[in-house]
Order: structure tokens, then sequence, then C-alpha cells
């Protein structure tokens, strides 16, 4: 519950004038469930006592015109009540990507969030705002149904004490059946991953080639069918009993209308008031349809608030690094230092264990070592998306830890093995920004020319403006693996990064492509300072320093010249490679 | 009128998987009705007792029998609404799902490779069963709540056909302002129908794992949320002015409802009341229906109109459920073993394309040779290994598998005879082994088998060493213990699939992208000099290629340079030069 009230502060922050208009449909709804039987119970009095025929017109006209009224003042508090939810809704979302951005990466790599937050995340405002309004609902039912239950009221005070304990033992019905609902779903829920998993992959294109030509297809529908008979065994399991227990209360509530008027009839044969017992007929109807809708209401608002619990817990996360102002950066990049580092990702098992190295500006150094080795994990400190665990990085002799990380990420940038293209124009994907004038087009150009993608995107009907992905529209630009990588160093470029880390930049780029493209980072001259990370030897031959890593563990350090000379594992490495091009004899020229 | 058709449909399919549910439907619809009439007729019998003072033993008698009847409605519709249509969902889901499944293993590739069919495809599945079963639900509340006001309506016509006149005059004015204000809803769905698309996709990439880096690391979520801003606002202020011009339709439709149907019907019914036509009982049982008849009428409309909405929906998903593919598999003859391949004078254009893909290709491979392809990107390299399996027809030339012709055989035969590493191979969340045999683990042997080809790949210590070995799930996608590979341990897990497998000839598609140097090195040292397999090698890298047997370099659709790694450098021509520029690499630059 507390979740719910939670949700109504965060609305009425934002919009307090929806206190209004909310107390304005209450009001409103009352009136109008009160007019019917109002209505009758006039009707059947004037008849009665014989007023004159203009009289009943003319009190069906006025209360007419209260009811139109009434409606019509309904639709335009509407009309403010959508605006509030639309505006509301929007700003909410805002609000949360804020946060995430300033969550700590490390947040983002545990397994509950891989799990639950996701998910919880993508429906966060749309809960907030049902919870929110959920709870003025039900003081909403609840003034209705006060409405109802004084006018029963005043006939025979059973009618209300029965209906009242109706409810009572309905709501607690309601939450069996929740809680039934609840187990069911959590049974149900590694089953239908499974199920969920073998759709998602029977349909994909690249399962196409698998499919017809293995037998991979018969596990995957034997699976398939087992989680298919889990989820019903756990229904058959459960169902009976929450069949039993809604039966029950459908039948509560139904009774209350016979309840009613039996009680009513019979204070009216002792006592002769048609015309209230003529009205109270629909009041019954009221009745009960108020007490159903009081219980659903309490139930959707349990629902929506269970789902709350993960977006307010994200919005009160304290972070580490992210968003907390530390010192900028003093000036252009100089140097980067990193003393004994060490890092584990949870403090078992040591990812990378008293790194020592150094960079000047300018220079280019390729980090090597076999997969796993702790380089990505390098390239996450070095962009502080994480802090060492021991030891520290220093750029330009500040420690990182002091350091801004926002500030930081400007000078320092990174181009990813797994690159992300956003649905967003081409130029954007680059720039990362609407493109302001010329000055930008041309960089954008340059870019271009530099990761030599050029060629291709000027064939393009839009050029620079062609939306990536199709996810939008048919004609949207779809890149091939290499083309991404190119994407994503035109990116770099365009980014202007000082220091530039290159991870795995040319994995699925062809050896032309990829000979280009090194000699096009290594063209940019002493102004940058490039990072290559890399399994291919490609890049170490003319580095200014080499790093072998292995096993988080700087084993072997210097340039190609010297590593040769170790007679070691890079050695080894680099033969393993190029013997085949060059030959067994003339390896280290 | 689509709406009909396309809800026809969708309830054969439900009549054929789930007849129960269907039957269960129709008697829950039958419960609520008879529900909804007794009321009325109970208030009209109440209230006449009451006036003429019976006896309250002869009341509480007839309100017996309403709680009677409510116990025996009230069955029908829990059993309908709490049981079977629970249960029998899933029995649905799982029928509907099996026919899909058979459906889409006999789509042929061709379809898959055009983009138009698998938009639609995408389209279709994404709204998937779950909108069917909606349909359904939708249309069995659109069907009692229809039933119910015609059968009160009736009651109504009985005792005064000119009350029924006015109702429905009113609810003709409503269904058509509903009308008016569905259309308008509809043009603004249109209109935003794009700004609405970058709203729930830039949600989603907020939300998503695998942005979260570059969202800290790079401005682009500064641009996301502007982008965001901006669709929101078009969204709202469009949804704004639609509003403002729904707010007078239903003005209108409020004064009418106001003043006809409440207004009309009391001043019609009190008059008769007044006048003494009728008496104070059927004058509040016909109160009691109109309101009744009204919100029933009013659901339906309601209903009619989410059914149009739906029905749009499915119309991808039934075109899905209905199409034939164009390229039947083919059935053929089955041929043992392997001695020979041999590509005469092959030539292949996608059907949509204007130039040909592959032309004039000669191409002969015995058992236990290696062979390379090799050549720049977009050649042609990946478009022969699909016509090797059969997932293309040739346009020109021939196939010939041992001396048959490939259009002879089976086309399950033609494919078992290969095992294919692609260079976007897909690891499954099942178990090593089975993500290794490619199908269910049947005996030791079988295990044997996978332990051999993980040896192979070097990846034998690693498995062995977990808890559950090769019945270890990959992956974590459903269980915390699965095991999580590195890039390179999974591309030999794909690798180790070849060698575990019974078929003769090995296609690889870039086998050691991913690989680092020594295991690359260990990689190609066995594939090509310890193997008796015979071997089609796709590769970039041309130090894998070096001790083929023979090298085929495509070149735009063509082999322009064809022999060993010797023959070919001795050419001078263009696979000498990738060679070369491959090797200055390795060098260093002065």
């Amino acid at each position: 519950m507390k979740y719910a009230i939670l949700s109504l502060r965060l609305l009425l922050k934002k919009y307090p004038y929806d206190l209004l208009i909310q107390a304005i449909t209450i009001i409103i709804s009352t009136v109008v469930t009160i007019i019917p039987i109002y209505m009758i119970d006039q009707i059947v009095r004037m008849v009665q006592d014989n007023r004159p025929i203009e009289e009943m017109m003319g009190m069906i006209l006025l209360i007419a015109l209260v009811f139109v009224a009434a409606n019509i003042i309904g639709i335009f508090v509407a009309y403010y009540d959508a605006y509030i939810e639309r505006n509301f809704k929007a700003e909410c979302s805002i609000l949360f990507f804020k946060k995430l951005d300033q969550i700590d990466y490390d947040f983002h790599e545990s397994p509950k969030f891989l799990n639950d937050y996701t998910r919880a995340l993508e429906d966060g405002t749309e809960r907030i705002y049902r919870s929110a309004i959920g709870v003025i609902a039900i003081v909403r039912i609840v003034i209705q149904s006060l409405s109802v239950f004084v006018i029963i009221f005043t006939m025979h005070y059973m009618a209300v004490v029965y209906a009242i304990g109706i409810g009572i033992i309905y709501l607690f019905l309601r939450f069996q059946i929740g809680h039934l609902n609840y187990k069911a779903m959590s049974l149900q829920r590694p089953f239908m991953r499974q199920r969920g998993y073998v759709n998602r992959t029977f349909f994909i294109k690249d399962s196409m080639a698998d499919l017809k030509t293995t037998q991979i297809e018969e596990i995957l529908l034997e699976n398939n069918a087992k989680a298919n008979d889990e989820i019903v065994k756990v229904v058959d399991d459960l169902i009976m009993k929450k069949t039993i227990i809604s039966y029950i209360g459908d039948i509560l509530i139904a009774s209350i209308y016979p309840i009613t008027l039996g009680v009513l009839a019979y204070v009216t044969i002792e006592d002769i008031e048609i015309a209230s017992f003529a009205s109270l007929t629909v009041a019954a109807t009221t009745l009960s349809t108020l007490v159903s809708q009081f219980v659903s209401a309490i139930g959707d608002l349990q629902n929506h608030t269970v789902e709350c619990r993960i977006p307010f817990e994200v919005l009160n996360m304290k972070s580490k690094i992210e968003g907390i102002a530390f010192q900028d950066v003093m000036g252009d990049f100089s140097s980067l230092e990193v003393q004994n580092a060490s890092f584990s990702y949870d403090k078992e098992h040591l990812v990378l264990d008293k790194i020592n190295l150094h960079i000047n500006k300018g220079e280019k150094i390729a980090i090597v070592g076999s997969n796993g080795a702790g380089k990505t994990t390098l390239v996450k400190l070095l962009l502080r998306l994480y802090d060492t665990t021991d030891g520290d990085i220093y750029i330009n002799n500040q420690n990182y830890k002091q350091t801004t990380a926002k500030s930081l990420r400007e000078k320092v940038g990174a181009v990813f093995q797994n690159v992300e293209v956003y649905a967003v124009s081409i130029a954007e994907n680059i720039l990362f920004r609407k493109p302001q004038n010329q000055s930008d087009i041309d960089l954008i150009h340059q870019a271009l020319q530099f990761s030599g993608l050029d060629e291709y995107i000027n064939s393009l009907e839009e050029g620079i403006n062609t939306q990536v992905t199709r996810e939008f529209n048919r004609t949207g630009a779809i890149f091939s693996g290499g083309q991404m990588q190119r994407l994503a160093i035109a990116r770099g470029f365009a980014q202007n990064y000082q220091l530039f880390i290159l991870d795995e930049p040319s994995s699925a780029l062809d050896p032309l492509s990829e000979a280009q493209v090194y000699q096009n980072m290594m063209a940019l001259g002493r102004e940058k300072t490039i990072i290559f990370i890399s399994h291919r030897l490609t890049t170490t031959v003319n580095a200014d320093r080499i790093y072998l890593f292995e096993q988080g563990q700087i084993i072997e350090a210097g340039n190609h010249q010297e590593l040769m000379a170790l007679n070691g594992v890079y050695k080894k490495m680099f033969q393993s490679q190029a013997s085949k091009y060059l030959g067994a004899n003339d390896e280290d020229n | 009128m689509k709406t009909i058709k396309n809800n026809l449909r969708v309830l054969s399919y439900f009549y054929r998987f789930v007849p129960v549910w269907v039957f269960s439907a129709v008697f829950q619809i039958i419960a609520s009705v008879v529900l909804s009439v007794s009321k009325i007729l109970l208030i009209k019998e109440a209230i006449q007792l009451v006036i003429d003072g019976a006896e309250i033993e002869i009341l509480f008698r007839s309100l017996l029998l309403f709680v009677i009847v409510i116990i025996v409605t009230s069955f029908f519709r829990t059993f309908y609404t709490s049981y079977v249509s629970v249960r029998y969902r899933v029995v649905f889901l799982k029928k509907m799902q099996q026919m899909m499944f058979s459906k889409v293993k006999n789509i042929d590739m061709e379809s898959f490779d055009n983009p138009g069919f698998y938009d639609n495809y995408h389209r279709a599945l994404r709204e998937s069963i779950f909108r069917s079963l909606r349909v359904f639900d939708e249309l069995v509340r659109f069907l009692t709540s229809l039933i119910s006001s015609i059968a009160i309506g009736a009651i109504i016509i009985i005792s005064d056909p000119i009350l029924i006149v006015i109702i429905l005059i009113s609810s003709l004015i409503n269904i058509f302002v509903v009308n008016k204000v569905n259309k308008n809803w509809y043009e603004w769905s249109k209109e935003t129908e794009p700004d609405r698309r970058m709203y729930y996709y830039i949600n989603r990439t907020f939300y998503r794992q695998k942005f979260a880096g570059e969202i800290k690391t790079t401005p682009i979520s500064d641009l996301l949320t502007k982008k965001y801003q901006e669709a929101a606002e078009i969204i709202n202020s469009k949804y704004a002015k639609t509003h403002k011009k729904v707010l007078f339709l239903r003005t209108f439709y409020n004064v009418s409802k106001g003043f006809i149907e409440q207004g009309a019907s009391y001043a019609y019914l009190g008059y008769r009341l007044w006048k003494g036509i009728i008496l104070i009982s059927e004058f509040t049982a016909t109160v009691n229906a109109t309101l009744q008849f009204s919100a029933n009428f009013m659901e339906s409309i309601q209903f009619l109109t989410t059914l149009k909405d739906s029905s749009y929906y499915i119309d991808d998903f039934l075109w899905f459920l209905e199409y034939e593919p164009k390229v039947e598999e083919q059935k053929g003859i089955s041929i043992p073993g392997f001695s020979q391949l041999d590509l005469e004078e092959l030539g292949f254009k996608y059907p949509e394309a204007d130039l040909f893909s592959l032309q004039k290709i000669f191409f002969h491979l015995k058992e236990g040779e290696k062979i390379a392809i090799v050549g720049p990107n977009g050649g042609g390299k990946t478009t022969l290994t699909k016509l090797l399996l059969h997932f293309y027809r040739p346009t020109e030339g021939m196939i010939k598998f041992n001396k048959h012709s490939y259009d002879e055989m089976d086309s399950t035969n033609i494919r078992s005879k290969y095992a294919v590493v692609f260079q976007d191979f897909q690891i499954y969340a099942l178990t090593i082994g089975e993500n290794v045999l490619m199908r269910k683990l049947l005996d030791e042997a079988d295990e044997d088998r996978v332990w051999e080809a993980l040896e192979m790949v070097g990846m034998k210590e690693k498995v062995a060493a977990l808890p559950e070995g090769i019945n270890t799930q990959v992956t974590r996608e459903f269980n915390r213990n699965g095991a999580v590979f590195s890039g390179g341990e999974i591309q030999r897990l794909a690798i180790a699939r070849v060698f575990a497998s019974e078929a003769q000839i090995y296609i690889l598609d870039e086998p050691t992208s991913s690989l680092d140097p020594l295991s690359e090195e260990k990689i190609n040292r066995l594939i090509i000099q310890n193997s008796k397999k015979t071997m089609i090698i796709i590769a970039h890298r041309l130090s894998t290629v070096v001790d083929t047997n023979r090298i085929y370099l495509i070149d735009r659709g063509r082999i322009v340079e064809e022999g060993t790694h010797e023959e070919l450098m001795s050419l001078k021509g263009l696979y000498a030069k990738m060679f070369q520029t491959q090797k200055s690499l390795y060098q260093k630059q002065e």
C-alpha cells in the first residue's frame, strides 16, 4: 500500500490540481448514481399523491437537465484528466531515463537486473499511474457506496449490514484467489520462459538453417511440449480450488440483491412506503455492483502496487560513480597511468591482478592476450564504469576516483566489439546529436571517409539522413557486421576522443578492410592516443608498446622487437599467426 | 465485414483445437442471459406482492427461486471463467504452436530471404497466438452483452413497444456517435504511429542491458531523451486536438441520452403510470429493464469496436497460418555415402534481383579433399553454400552428387551429407551435448561422440570440470548454473558440431574468427592436417587456406582464380595481392 501512496504523491506533486479534477469526478459519479433512484422515488410518490401531470413532467425535465449537465461537466473534466495522464506518464518515463543514466554500471550487469528489472521498468510508469488513480478510484467508489448505503440505511439497517458483511467476505475470498494466482504464476513462470524461448528461437531466420540441416527441432519441440504440459499441470492443481472459491464469492455477491430486496419488502409490508421500495429496487442493483467494483478496485490496486516496488527502488538508488560531481579532467589528455590495479566482480575471482601500464599522448598501444584474459574489463575501468578494487588509475596525474565520470568520458572513448546502432539517422548515430550546422555535416563526412563507409552511405538515397534499422520503416538501412564496425569507428572519430580505445574493432572485417582501418588509425598521428585491443597480432607490429595479458596479469611488455627477443609467449603467438604468411624464417624483420 | 470473416476464422481454429471451450462459452452466455432476465422478472413480482400486501412467505419463496437461479447460473459462469478458459487457454496455445512450428519448417529459404515475406512473417508472429486468445474472449463478451440486450429488449417490447422505439432512437444516435468518435481516434493513431513507435522504441532501449554501457559513456542518452520529448509533444498535442473534436460529439451524445433515453423514457412511463395504464410494479420493472438494456447495449457496441481493432491485428497472423510455401521440399532418391561433388556451369540469381549472384561456376570435390573458397565480401561465397545445401535451386547449370543430379535427390538426403558451421551460427539454450550433436543424445555411443568432438576442439577439460559435464545447460537463460562461455569457447563448440556429426562433407564458414592466435593455429592444424574428412573452408584470413588441396577465388560471382596456394602465388593475380596485403600487416612499416 505504501507504493500506492507514493505513486499518488508523485502524481500530485507534478499536477496538484488533479485533486480538484478527481473531486469533481467523484461528485459527478455520485450524483449520476443517485439520480435513477431519486427519479423513480419521486415519480411513484407523485402518482400516489395525485399530483398534476405538469408537475411530474417538470420534475423529470429538471432531473434530466441535472443529469445532462453533470455528464457534460464530466466530459470536460475527463479532457483534463486525459491530459494529465499523458503528460505525467511521459514525464515519469523521462525521470526514469535520467535516473538510469546515473546508476552505477554494475547494477546493469547483475543477474537481478536482467531478470526482474527490465520487465518492471518497461511497465513502470504505467503501473505508477494506475496505482495513483487506483487509490482515487477506491475513494470514489467508497463515496458512491456511502451515498447509496445512506439511502438504504434509512429504510432498514439490515440490508446495509448484509452488504458490508458480504463485501468483507468477498474481499477475503479475492485475496485467496490473488494468492493462488500469484502462486500459479510463479510456478508457471520458468515453464513459460522455456516456452517463450522455443517460440522465439524457432521463428528467427538464423535458426532456419539449423532447423533444416539438423535434428535440433526435435529437442526444441520436446522441450516446448514438456513446458506446456507442466503449465497445464500447475493449472489443474490450483484451478479447482480457485474455481470453488470464485463460485462461492460470485454467489455471495449475487445474493446481495435478493436479500436486500427481501429486507426492504419485509419493511415495506409493515409500513407502506411503496415509493421508497420501488426506487430501492434500483438501489439494490447499484449496491451489489458497487460492492463488486470496490473489491475489484482493491484487487487491481494490489496488482499494480506490487509491480511498483522495483521502479521506486530504482528511483531511490544511490550511486558511487555516476552522476557524482568530483573534479573535471584538467586540460587535454597528456598521460594515463595504471598503478597496481586489481579488479574483481564478485570479490572472489581476480579478473585483473596488479596491472601496471602507462600511456603518453600520441602513443599507439596494443593490448593483446587470449579471450577472457581481462582486456575488456580493463576497458571498462578506463571508462570508469567500474572503479578498481585495489590500486589506482591516473589521468593527467589526477586519480580516477576523484574525477567526474562524465568529464572523463568526453576525453576517453571506446569502440566496442558488439556495436549497437540506434533507430535514428546515420548522422545522429555518428554524432550522437542532431547535426546543427555545416561543420557538423562536414565532420560526419570526414568520419565516414575515415572509416571507409562513405561510398556505401553516399549510395543511399537519403545519404546521412537515412534511418538506421528497419524499426520504423521498410527503407531503413541495415548494416552487415563489418559495416557496423566501421560505423562504430566513424563514431569514435566524430566524438573526437583524445584517448581512443578500440576493442576488437575489426573482427568482422575482411583482411583488406582491416588493413585499411588500421592504416587510417595510424595515420591520425601524434594528436590522438590509441589503444588497440585485439587477439589479432596485426596491430602490434607497429605499435609503440605492447602489453601481453594472460589471466589478468601483464606477462610481457615492450615493443615488437623487444618481445620477440624475449622468446616468450608473444613470440609463440606471433609465429603461429604470421608463419603462414612470412614463412618460418623471416618473422622478425 | 472483414471483421466478421476474421472472427469466424479465429473461431474455427478454436472449434478445432478446444471444442470444450467453445461449448462452455455457449452455456456461459445462456446462463448470463437467464440471470439478467430473471432479475427483471423478480422485481416485477416482488413489487406486485408488496403492493398487494401478500404474505411475506410468498415473497420469500420467489426470492428463494431467484437465489436458486443464481446458484445454477453462477455455476456455469464461474466454471467457464475460472476453469475452462484458464485451462484450455494453455491447450489451445500448445496446439496452435505445434501447428505453427510444422508450418515454419516447411517454408522454403527463398521466402525467408525475401524481405517482403520476412517483414509480414515477423509482424504475424509478433501479434501471435495471444492476440487470437483475446479475440475469442472479446467475442464471447460481445455475444453475452448482445444477447442479453436482445432478451431484455424483448421483455420491454412485450410490455411496451413504443418504449423500445425511444430506446432504439437513442441507441442509434449512440452508434453513430461512437463510430465518429472511433474514426477520429483511428486517424489520430495513424497520424501519430511513427511518433508512438519512436516513443516505445526509446522506452525499450533505455531499459535494456545491452545499451547500458553506451548510454553512460556517450551522449546518446541526451539524444534519445530529446527525441522522446519531441515525440511525446507531438503525440500529446495531436491527442488534445482530437479530444477536443470528440468532446463535442460526446456532448451531443450525452444530451441525447439524458433527454431522449432517460428523460423521454421516464416521462413516457411516468405518464402511463399516472394514467393508471400500468401498475407500479410494471413501471419499476420496466425502468430497471431500460437501465439494464442501455448498459448491455453500450457494452456490446464497445466490444464491437474492440473486435474490429483486434481483427485488424490478426490479419497478418491469419495470413501466416494459411500461407503456402512456393517451393516444396523435394522428394527423391536417397544416395548413400559420398565420393564426388561436381558443380557444372552453375549460375544463380535471387528471384527479385537483376544481376546474377553466381555465374559459370565449375567446381569439383573428391572424398577426403580440403578445398577453400576465398574472395572479397559479397562475392557469392555464402550463396554457394546455400545452393549446396539445396536451400535454393540453381538458375542455370547443375549440381551433381556422386554423378546424380540434385534434381533427382531427396532434399533431406542432400542436407544430411553436410555438416555446417555458419558464420552467424546459433548456440541454443540446451545442454552442451545437445548443442554439439544437434539432436537428442540417445545412448553412450552418442555421449562418446560428443566427448571426442570436444577433445578435438580443446574443450574437453573445461566441460569435464563442470559438475554436470555435457548435460550442463548452455547460457543462463533458464538456470543460474548454466555455463557461460567466452566468444572463443562458443566458436569451438560450433566447430565441435561438425566433428560430432555423421556427415561426409564439412562446410566451415570463417571458423576461427573469434579465436585467439594459439587456439586458431591449433584448430587450423586440426581441420586441415589431421582430419580425414572432406572439407570446404570459407575464409578471409588466407593463412587458414595455405595448406588446402585447392583454392577457388570467387569475385563478383565468378571463379577468377583456381589452384593450390603456390600456383596462385605464382599467378601474381588477385589472390597474390590479397595474400601480400595480409602479410604486410605482420611486417613493420617504415
